[in-house]
């Protein structure tokens, strides 16, 4: 072979070999990436979110959230929910769906509310599924009591 | 799961909140939105007593056990906090200034604290606020808002000067029928032009010796959290009567309209109504005094004691505008009722003490029942009094279980 030869496949080994090298560092790179973001998997439609994403972000995000129970609807209700006052208001509260919708007309009415679109529907659906009321009666037994010796 | 590390837990929620999701119909949201605030830890920022129990820590609702409101005189550290709204950053009161301003004022004007502490003379009285929506949790139907259970009732010693020396001093009209406040707290959305609360007082109660515009609570300066450096003292009515951070008073002609004085808040139907009613706004009426209530302070719930000894109970009674005439107590569920020793208020508007030795017939679970009487002769009932739509004044019996063995 000539000697001028050998150099031009040489030069395309190496080029090939650089190609090869980007994409791996490529491939790794995204599967890191996606590791640590796998959400950017799922595309994002801005505005029209399925009830599966919001699942989907409803359990990334209760990892963080303490307060209110896991359930379909969840980050719909972190997002709309909770730049005025904490989880914990919410979680305390518990009503019929009709007693939920009250009070977010009262909070669109007189609080600042923005309207809630349709998220409205998602929210009443998670409140009233996982926030409904309890019968208590006109009184209930003392709870969780903690026994201790008096000392005298 | 302790309350410290609830705290925290807390606090990345808020996080999640800032990086987690992305707002999906928030168009009408502004960035003021977004939860920057980390919550602090209210032990350590506020000095809080350790068996506090956070409602909600935003706005921070804090109520207090009733065993560690034992104390004759609240101290600071296990007073319930109700908030409205955000608590202003207030380092510094020099130039505080209190406006007078409304329909009914002769002039409006403003009063720099200063000239509020030394140019009136300074009162000192023991009052009771109870916020109107203590004890909530228990009614059913359930009613809206922060469910609190007992402990948010407090009686401090307030200092300053009569609300009635300065209406006289800043003058007034005859048409002057409501006191209105607002405070320097921020409305929970970031909105300047929002009040997160604007209550008040007709002038009959405006007019009391025992109404303050307090500048001193327990001979120091008000807490940050309890309205420093200048707030509305009614005692015997809805706390929220008693407006934190205050620096406007509004003198007016008509019943003040501001917020959380219209709609549904602090208001019950003007006529009793059947449990989980539904009541249109123009029948619910402002509440005023607070009903008789009382607290078992001692010992804490779920005492053990010997077949032998005597159990102390002592704790505290009020009426609102009136005096408490008895306290009884019973260990059988109301079935008999033994009288309990009742002090006098220091005060007109103070919480009154009350303690009984008692002494048990055999083994077993009891519960010791309190139940006060006002000076009308109206006790206590002792199951849940009339429901209304935001569970205001239930003043059912207090009681604590004992074991005896
Ligand atoms: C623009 C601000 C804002 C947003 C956003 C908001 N709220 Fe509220 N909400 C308020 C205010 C102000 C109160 C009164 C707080 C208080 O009295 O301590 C309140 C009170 C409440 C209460 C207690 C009800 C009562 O009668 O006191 C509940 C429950 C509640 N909000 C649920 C929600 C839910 C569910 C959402 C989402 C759909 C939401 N909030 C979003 C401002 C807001």
């Amino acid at each position: 072979m000539h000697e001028d030869q050998i150099r031009k496949l040489l030069d395309l080994l190496r080029y090939i070999i650089g190609i090869l090298i980007v994409l791996l560092i490529l491939l790794f790179g995204s599967t890191f990436y996606l590791y640590f973001n796998p959400d950017r998997l799922v595309p994002v439609r801005v505005g029209n979110n399925s009830d599966k994403q919001l699942q989907e972000k409803a359990e990334k995000t209760t990892l963080l959230n303490s307060e209110l129970v896991e359930g379909a609807g969840l980050s719909a209700v972190l997002t709309n929910c909770t730049g005025c006052h904490s989880a914990k208001l919410i979680a305390q509260n518990r009503a019929t769906r009709e007693g939920w919708l009250s009070m977010i007309r009262w909070m669109q009415g007189t609080q600042g509310l923005w309207d809630l679109g349709e998220n409205e529907e998602i929210i009443l659906d998670y409140l009233a599924t996982n926030y409904s009321p309890q019968k208590k009666g006109r009184r209930q037994n003392l709870g969780k009591i903690e026994w201790y010796v008096l000392e005298r | 799961m302790d309350r410290r590390s609830f705290l925290n837990k807390v606090s990345a929620g808020s996080i999640a909140t800032m990086i987690g999701v992305d707002i999906v119909f928030g168009s009408n949201m502004s960035s003021d939105y977004i939860p920057v605030i980390f919550e602090q830890d209210l032990y350590s920022v506020f000095g809080k007593h350790k068996d506090m129990i956070v409602l909600n820590d935003r706005p921070w609702n804090v109520e207090a056990q009733p065993h560690i409101l034992d104390d004759r005189v609240t101290p600071a550290n296990k007073m319930f906090i109700r908030n409205n709204g955000i608590i202003p950053s207030i380092k510094d009161s020099s130039d505080w200034e209190l406006k007078i301003a409304g329909k009914s004022a002769k002039t409006s004007r403003s009063y720099s604290l200063e000239v509020l502490k030394s140019r009136f003379t300074k009162y000192t009285y023991q009052l009771t606020l109870e916020c109107a929506g203590n004890g909530r949790s228990e009614f059913d139907p359930p009613a809206k808002g922060n469910q609190w259970t007992l402990g948010a009732v407090s009686c401090a010693r307030w200092s300053g000067l009569r609300l009635r020396d300065l209406m006289e001093d800043a003058g007034y009209n005859a048409d002057l029928v409501y006191i209105g406040y607002t405070g320097a707290d921020t409305h929970l959305s970031g909105d300047p032009a929002r009040d997160s609360i604007s209550r008040g007082i007709p002038l009959e109660k405006a007019i009391q010796d025992e109404t303050l515009l307090a500048y001193e609570m327990n001979g120091n300066d008000i807490p940050i959290a309890h309205g420093f450096p200048l707030r509305l003292v009614a005692g015997g009515w809805p706390a929220s009567a008693s407006g934190k951070w205050l620096d406007t008073l509004l003198l007016r002609n008509k019943v003040h309209d501001g917020e959380k004085m219209t709609g549904q808040s602090y208001r019950i139907p003007c006529e009793t109504v059947e449990p989980g009613a539904k009541v249109a706004d123009e029948d619910m009426c402002i509440i005023e005094s607070m009903p008789v209530k009382s607290l078992i302070t001692f010992p804490k719930s779920g005492a053990v004691i010997k077949r032998n000894e005597t159990l102390p109970v002592r704790g505290h009674a009020w009426a609102g505008e009136l005096a408490v005439r008895e306290v009884q107590y019973s260990i059988d569920f109301g079935a008999t009722w033994q009288k309990a020793k009742l002090e006098s208020p220091v005060n007109r508007l103070a919480w009154q003490h009350f303690n009984a030795k008692i002494k048990f017939p055999r083994n077993g679970y009891y519960e010791v029942w309190a139940r006060a009487t006002d000076s009308n002769g109206k006790a206590q009932p002792m199951v849940l009094p009339g429901w209304n739509p935001k569970g205001y004044l239930n003043n059912a019996c207090h009681r604590i279980a004992v074991k005896v063995e």
